[in-house]
């Protein structure tokens, strides 16, 4: 038994497992909001005083930390940084049960998830329900920032933003309609290296948790369904491009199960 | 270092790459949570920028820089306990695991070492993870030296107790199956 062995070594061995961590995007995340973020003085006096660009201000949600979650980002801890590993979503062991049905409150836009057979919820947050490889966002929550790590809006036009946007390679455009609600479905490919040292990269941040999501070479699945003026929901799938059109399909039948209440 | 004191950035994004890496293990260390682990080295990495004037001898700069990581992970423990009542993400089975830990006994160790307040966990990180000195932890925590070597003799006891505790229900069971 743990308790009858030398705690010292125990703990050793246990503490020095741990899942593969990739901090290149973490740390690139973090340098987003340096560059917008004053130091203290010695005394916690403002040291730099930069101008902040009205707009910084009027996004103070995506600046803001707000939860944790992105497993869809990441998959398994064991695949952390790397390029999506299964393209089938997969189940996972999680609190909420296979197939059910999901009422998330944690949305401003109310909305009831059936979960078809295969997929589960990882994690939820404000602005996200997570699941495994896949995730639904609200654009209230969801941030993009450009390469100087300045927040800006999210974009009216999104074909035009991908297109103007290096790492993401030509998007398939489909519409698509999602409880009842029609939307546009954007599947693109995305060409992620680690940035060098000193080096930005635009990022997108899911829901309002700092995490990048541009993390890895992958494919995406971008589903975009307005349900107002600069609201709306949005679907994300991320898998790799072999495996993406049965890892879409099983999105697909994800996405049938959401009705707007 | 001394550029980025000074508000320089590219000197600054130089020192977080350097730093953070390990900044990311240690969290993940302490609260045993990924997606916990990758919010509290960002929150680490903004607080480091923010507090580096500060920062009077850049020699003891990881040690401060580990302050404010942990400081950073009691943060994201709060958090986590506000936020997702009842949903854990599933412990995935790490790689690389040393076979003689067996799964039981990890996922003892496991359940125990999360019950441990953060700054029994932090010192048991620094001590068995870093393989730092007590000494070492008290200068770079800032603590006195018994005050880590108290909390060092409490978190293992603490952790010996939850580790029982966490063993009895099993034997209960067992024992009516």
């Amino acid at each position: 038994m743990t308790a009858q062995r030398g705690i010292d070594r125990t703990l050793e061995m246990f503490l020095a497992e741990g899942p593969p961590m990739n901090a290149d995007p973490v740390i690139e995340v973090a340098l987003a909001t340096v560059a917008s973020t004053r130091q203290l003085r010695a005394g916690g006096l403002p040291l730099v005083k930069r101008a902040i660009r009205p707009r910084v201000l009027a996004w103070p949600a995506v600046v803001a930390v707000v939860l944790i979650t992105a497993v869809l980002l990441l998959g398994p801890p064991g695949n952390i940084g790397g390029p999506s590993p299964s393209p089938t979503p997969t189940p996972v062991s999680s609190v909420v049960a296979t197939p059910a049905l999901y009422q998330t409150t944690t949305f401003g836009i109310p909305l009831s998830i059936r979960l078809p057979t295969g997929w589960s919820v990882a994690a939820e947050g404000a602005g996200i329900v997570d699941f495994d490889r896949a995730a639904i966002l609200t654009i209230a929550d969801t941030g993009i920032f450009d390469g100087q790590g300045l927040p800006q809006p999210w974009p009216t036009d999104i074909a035009a933003w991908l297109a103007a946007e290096p790492a993401f390679g030509p998007a398939d455009q489909a519409a698509i309609v999602v409880g009842d609600r029609a939307g546009t479905a954007y599947t693109f490919d995305v060409d992620y290296a680690p940035p060098a040292a000193g080096e930005r990269k635009p990022l997108i941040r899911a829901g309002s948790v700092r995490w990048n999501l541009v993390d890895a070479a992958e494919r995406w699945r971008l589903v975009v369904v307005p349900t107002g003026p600069g609201e709306g929901l949005i679907g994300l799938l991320l898998a790799s491009p072999s495996g993406f059109d049965s890892a879409a399909a099983a999105f697909e039948s994800l996405l049938a199960g959401v009705q707007f209440r | 270092m001394i550029r980025a004191q000074r508000g320089d950035e590219d000197a600054f994004t130089t020192l977080a790459y350097r730093v953070g890496g390990r900044l990311l293990e240690i969290a993940q260390r302490i609260l045993r949570d990924v997606d916990l682990a990758e919010d509290a080295t960002q929150q680490a990495i903004i607080g480091i920028w923010q507090q580096l004037p500060q920062l009077r001898d850049p020699a003891k700069f990881d040690g401060w820089a580990y302050r404010i990581l942990v400081n950073a992970c009691r943060t994201q423990l709060r958090r986590e306990r506000r936020w997702t009542p009842g949903m854990r993400l599933v412990p995935v089975e790490p790689i690389g695991t040393d076979p003689s830990l067996s799964v039981a006994d990890r996922d003892q160790l496991e359940r125990a070492f999360r019950r441990l307040p953060i700054e029994h966990r932090s010192i048991l990180v620094m001590q068995h993870y870093l393989g730092l000195t007590l000494e070492e932890i008290a200068d770079q925590l800032g603590l006195p030296l018994g005050t880590a070597r108290s909390r060092s003799h409490y978190a293992k006891r603490n952790l010996r107790a939850a580790i029982e505790a966490d063993a009895r229900p099993g034997r209960d069971r067992q024992g009516t199956a």
